[in-house]
């Protein structure tokens, strides 16, 4: 029997860009994520040392 | 393969930032060895840390692929298990630095692991080649060597190398952000340490 066309793979593409996108998009929100608390940090020991000034 | 086939662009780019990376903190390594500049673990640390992201990026994708074109979502092949070990290599990596308290002796062993794990980088890569598998061999897939072939019209090699420029100049501004985080990282726990002694 002879092939009729290219498989019907479309979904499975969908799910492959997903997979790559998601990574790429969980490793952004983890640095994202860090940054947000260093900056916290960062306050924190600004308003910790102005303290210990006064 | 139908409309699947066009993962590979972000397959293979995905595959090559990681090896990129990997490349990158072992280079890292050397230079922090050699050096002992504490800016070069931090190079190396972010670069490992989005090179593992990439390669799980193309190991899940290539397991997307392999669903319909090899009828598994894997397979024991040389190419699969060896890029698995590979990302298993820096995930230690990244474990094993945890346990290490003293920033000095961490940087000195993540130096010396990032070298030393490279070597599951060129294995990843050549396995298609020593060994016999089904994984097709793209770059350079006019080896006689090589089993499986995966012949590109021109449309797709442009398509290919822009994705790959697409995905280094990606990987280039990732790795200078986490660079600037683990600088900043590094402050915050100094300026931690210098207030509780205070």
């Amino acid at each position: 029997m002879a092939l009729e066309g290219p498989a019907q793979t479309f979904n499975y593409m969908l799910l492959g860009y997903g997979v790559i996108l998601g990574c790429i998009a969980v490793l952004l929100a983890s640095m994202v994520a860090r940054y947000r608390s260093l900056m916290r940090d960062t306050r924190m020991l600004d308003e910790l040392e102005a303290q210990g000034k006064r | 393969m139908g409309d699947v086939q066009r993962v590979f662009y972000f397959h293979v780019a995905s595959g090559w930032v990681g090896a990129l990376a990997f490349l990158v903190a072992a280079v890292s390594g050397g230079i922090y060895l050699a050096r002992g500049k504490r800016r070069w673990d931090a190079v190396g640390l972010a670069s490992v840390e989005i090179g593992l992201a990439f390669t799980l990026a193309n190991l899940i994708s290539g397991s997307v692929w392999a669903r319909p074109i090899w009828n598994t979502w894997w397979t024991w092949d040389p190419r699969l298990v060896t890029a698995s070990v590979m990302e298993l290599v820096y995930v230690a990596y990244l474990l094993l630095r945890q346990g290490i308290e003293d920033p000095d002796r961490r940087a000195r062993f993540g130096a010396v692991y990032a070298i030393v794990g490279f070597l599951s980088v060129p294995l990843t890569f050549l396995s298609i080649r020593i060994f016999r598998t089904i994984h097709p061999v793209v770059v350079g897939n006019n080896d006689p060597t090589a089993q499986g072939t995966f012949d590109m019209t021109p449309p797709m090699l442009q398509t290919f190398f822009v994705s790959l420029a697409v995905f280094t100049l990606l990987y280039g501004v990732l790795l200078w952000h986490r660079v600037r985080m683990q600088s900043l990282a590094e402050t915050v726990e100094e300026r931690k340490l210098k207030l509780l002694s205070a």
